[in-house]
């Protein structure tokens, strides 16, 4: 069951929920490029975020998994082989950055 | 080049089989250094360019089919569905597409080079029926895209606009090739304005201020232009460019000015829309690329006001000249290469990403380095050049092209790093996968005969 918490919105008013101690965010609704993927940037890069997040899609966002890599985060999918339109859920961790970037 | 994740992307997917965009990038390559090479041989026809066949309308088509169509081809089959998450359905149109528009921009363009009619005519086929099948496969895609979300209106807006003024370009081409020939048109002047406005402001103008909407907040990492704002933009666009048309179509001037200055107030809301873009996005630093937007930017300013005083009669003899070069060379070119230093490692890590791959990190698959030496010499280019047509001179042409063509072979070769380093994760991914599935099919086989 999602709860809503005190945190601050992230890319503006998208609301992050909190399931079972995670950060949670639905961005279902959201299509406006690129409001899904800066909400989730957003998030990741504050402090009190934890190591990991979950977020809800409408679709595969292919061009948030380089933002990912770069900022030395995994994701993984379910269901595991979502592609294109239709709903997942992507659980992202964060990991350990690769040498060459630090 | 054999891309080994192709597998993965299909017509379901919003990435295409990497060979889909990047022919259309190679041969953007190609035709970026044919055209600097022309400008740096024969900087005479450039200098007092009058019309006509020749190394100029050569160097020119280039730019106009070879670079900035040919590109807008490459990113709109690939951009739009990422950005939108609409996918194409089909992927043998996007290919076919190329099939016709790539040998045919080949044919056109050595066509004018050597004044030879007949390569025009064939040439000019192939690239209206590429652009033909690109007009019906995006038309889809924009009018699937409004149906899906308000919130893209004003994008597909741009888009559709642009669709309509290349198939105006398209009808007025063929006329001036067979004009070349038989010289039966009565106001020749006329209607290469009118096809050079439609096709330069209309199609490439429409969709740079259309992707710009998309792409410059994903490049920024920001919220994105509100829509009333984006709305505005394309309102005073439209009627810009419907009065400049008009104006030059019925031969009234003071009406082409009106549409000059209707774009300048187009250009003002736009750039401060895009300006608080990059001032708010999580990523500050974007590096040369944004300086290359941004002075494409200035280039179209610059290329409006030569054109109001063009318009007026009050830029000279080599005012249009200066004109066409300020915003094709100047905004487009400039605009284009900018986007495309990002474009291009990005779609490449997303290549790789979707297949399973890791790609290398954003700052040494797109190294500065490379990229501000590009930079540096295009600003080059661009400042030589115009100082040679707007002189009449030679010699400053021929300097400014030369700088134009180390510009596009390092522009090039970062190019072509990026690709080889995206084709060797793929392919690392694909025999990680291929090692995962032989030793799962010799686990099978033992568990089997046990």
């Amino acid at each position: 069951m999602h709860e809503t918490t005190k945190h601050k919105p992230v890319a503006g008013d998208v609301p992050v929920l909190w399931e079972a101690g995670v950060p949670c965010l639905d961005l279902r609704d959201i299509h406006t490029p690129p409001k899904p993927l800066v909400a989730i940037l957003e998030l990741l890069e504050r402090n009190h975020t934890g190591d990991t997040v979950r977020v809800l899609m409408a679709r595969d966002p292919v061009n948030l998994y380089p933002e990912l890599v770069e900022r030395g985060w995994s994701w993984t999918k379910e269901p595991p082989d979502a592609a294109g339109e239709g709903e997942l859920c992507l659980t992202l961790t964060r990991a350990q950055l690769p040498e060459s970037g630090s | 080049m054999n891309f080994p994740g192709s597998i993965l992307m299909g017509a379901q997917s919003q990435l295409l089989d990497p060979t889909i965009p990047y022919r259309y990038f190679a041969a953007a390559l190609f035709f970026h250094i044919l055209l600097w090479a022309l400008i740096a041989a024969f900087p005479g026809d450039i200098a007092s360019f009058a019309g006509g066949p020749g190394p100029a309308l050569a160097a020119l088509h280039s730019l106009t089919l070879g670079v900035l169509a040919m590109t807008a081809m490459g990113v709109s089959f690939q951009m739009l569905p990422v950005a939108t998450g609409i996918s194409l359905h089909c992927t043998t149109a996007p290919r076919a597409a190329s099939w016709f528009f790539i040998p045919g921009t080949v044919g056109l363009v050595w066509g004018m080079a050597v004044g030879e009619h007949m390569a025009m005519a064939v040439g000019g086929l192939g690239v209206a029926l590429g652009l033909a099948i690109y007009m019906v496969l995006v038309a889809g895609l924009l009018w699937r895209i409004l149906r899906r979300a308000v919130t893209f209106e004003p994008l597909s807006g741009f888009g559709l606009a642009a669709l309509a003024a290349l198939a105006a370009a398209l009808a007025l081409g063929p006329v001036l090739i067979i004009d070349g020939g038989h010289g039966f048109l009565h106001d020749r002047a006329g209607i290469i304005a009118l096809h050079f406005v439609a096709a330069g402001f209309g199609f490439m103008g429409m969709l740079a201020l259309g992707f710009s909407h998309i792409l410059v907040p994903l490049f920024a990492l920001s919220e994105g232009v509100p829509v009333g704002e984006t709305r505005t933009v394309f309102a005073l666009a439209l009627f810009a460019l419907v009065v400049a048309l008009a104006g030059i179509f019925l031969g009234i001037p003071l009406l082409t000015a009106a549409g000059a200055l209707a774009g300048l107030l187009g250009l003002a809301v736009h750039f401060r829309g895009m300006r608080r873009c990059l001032a708010t996005g999580m990523r500050r630093k974007l590096g040369i690329s944004v300086l290359l937007m941004r002075a494409g930017w200035f280039f179209l300013a610059l290329s409006l006001m030569l054109g109001l005083a063009t318009a007026l009669d009050l830029a000279g003899a080599q005012g249009f000249a200066l004109f066409v070069f300020a915003a094709l060379f100047g905004w487009l070119l400039t605009f284009l290469l900018g986007v495309l230093q990002r474009v291009l490692p990005f779609l490449g890590a997303m290549n790789a990403t979707s297949a399973g791959a890791t790609p290398p990190l954003m700052s040494e698959l797109a190294p500065e380095g490379p990229r501000r030496a590009h930079a540096l010499c295009h600003v080059l280019a661009l400042l030589l050049v115009a100082a040679g047509i707007a002189l009449e001179a030679p010699l400053p042409v021929r300097l400014g092209g030369l700088a134009g063509l180390l510009g596009a072979l390092i522009y090039t070769a970062f190019a072509l790093r990026v690709l080889w380093l995206i084709r060797g994760c793929l392919l690392a991914a694909k025999k990680t996968t291929d090692k995962a599935g032989e030793i799962s099919e010799i686990s099978q086989t033992t568990e089997t005969n046990g």
